[in-house]
């Protein structure tokens, strides 16, 4: 499994993206907060992973992933339209109550599937 | 005659802020006694204006954001305010997945999200001068 730990300045409190190969694809578990603060990291680093292993879908484990606002939905917008365009799929799985809340709000669950 | 509890915080408009933000006003609004989906509603209400002003107030310079909370009852309300660009059409900027930021980073949910997850929402701004963005949210007593 590789661990991808992204670096800021700061430090004070950053995310953390684990990697899992599966067979049809690869599960990014993140854990941390997903903020504005920390977009800009999360979609770089996922950026990174989508252009790493071509040809899989991404499943995002949100287990660890202790709080999301709408930056986050921004993040996951972004990079479920890159895989669509190569014909690949984006889902999320494990949300907790308060980011279930926020992707809800958004409409996010009538294009990304929740597993 | 009894005395309302209140509380202010004044930061510049840092992200590295949003998180602390958030958990000052969900710390502050534990002594209503609220359930976790509660403080999580306050804390992503918060994180959403705390963030507007860091990204929309002042976009190139960094300013002062002023977050004020007071308890009267069983209610809080919250204030966030900065005195930055402001906004010149707040019905617009209400709107879902309305946004001026050019990248991803904000997907046009934010005052959606606000008005979502607190009772009132009010949004105040002056073009040039700063916006006030005050939010409600009355804790029902267990019980």
């Amino acid at each position: 499994m590789e661990e991808y730990v992204m670096d800021h300045p700061e430090r004070k409190y950053c995310m953390q993206i684990k990697v899992k190969q599966q067979d049809r694809g690869i599960i990014a578990c993140l854990s941390g907060e997903l903020d504005h603060h920390t977009a800009m990291q999360t979609r770089d680093t996922l950026d990174k992973l989508i252009s790493k292993y071509k040809d899989i879908d991404l499943v995002l484990d949100l287990k660890n992933l202790s709080f999301m606002d709408s930056s986050g939905i921004g993040v996951i917008i972004g990079r479920y339209k890159k895989l669509k365009n190569s014909g690949h799929n984006l889902y999320v799985t494990n949300p907790s109550r308060q980011i279930d809340k926020v992707m809800n709000v958004s409409g996010l669950y009538s294009i990304i599937k929740k597993l | 005659m009894e005395i309302k509890n209140t509380m202010e915080l004044k930061l510049p408009s840092l992200s590295v802020n949003e998180g602390f933000a958030r958990s000052v006003v969900g710390a502050f609004a534990t002594q209503l006694n609220p359930t976790l989906e509660e403080v999580a509603d306050i804390k992503t209400a918060v994180s959403e204006a705390v963030t507007n002003a860091i990204v929309h107030a002042y976009p190139k310079t960094v300013g002062e954001i002023v977050i004020s909370a007071s308890l009267d009852g069983q209610t809080l309300e919250v204030s966030i305010a900065d005195k930055g660009v402001g906004i010149h059409d707040i019905n617009q900027a209400r709107q879902p997945f309305f946004s001026t930021a050019g990248d991803e980073s904000r997907s046009g949910m934010g005052f959606t999200v606000m008005e979502t997850f607190m009772d009132k929402l009010t949004v105040t701004s002056i073009p040039g001068q700063g916006t006030v963005v005050k939010m409600a949210k009355t804790i029902q007593a267990l019980g």
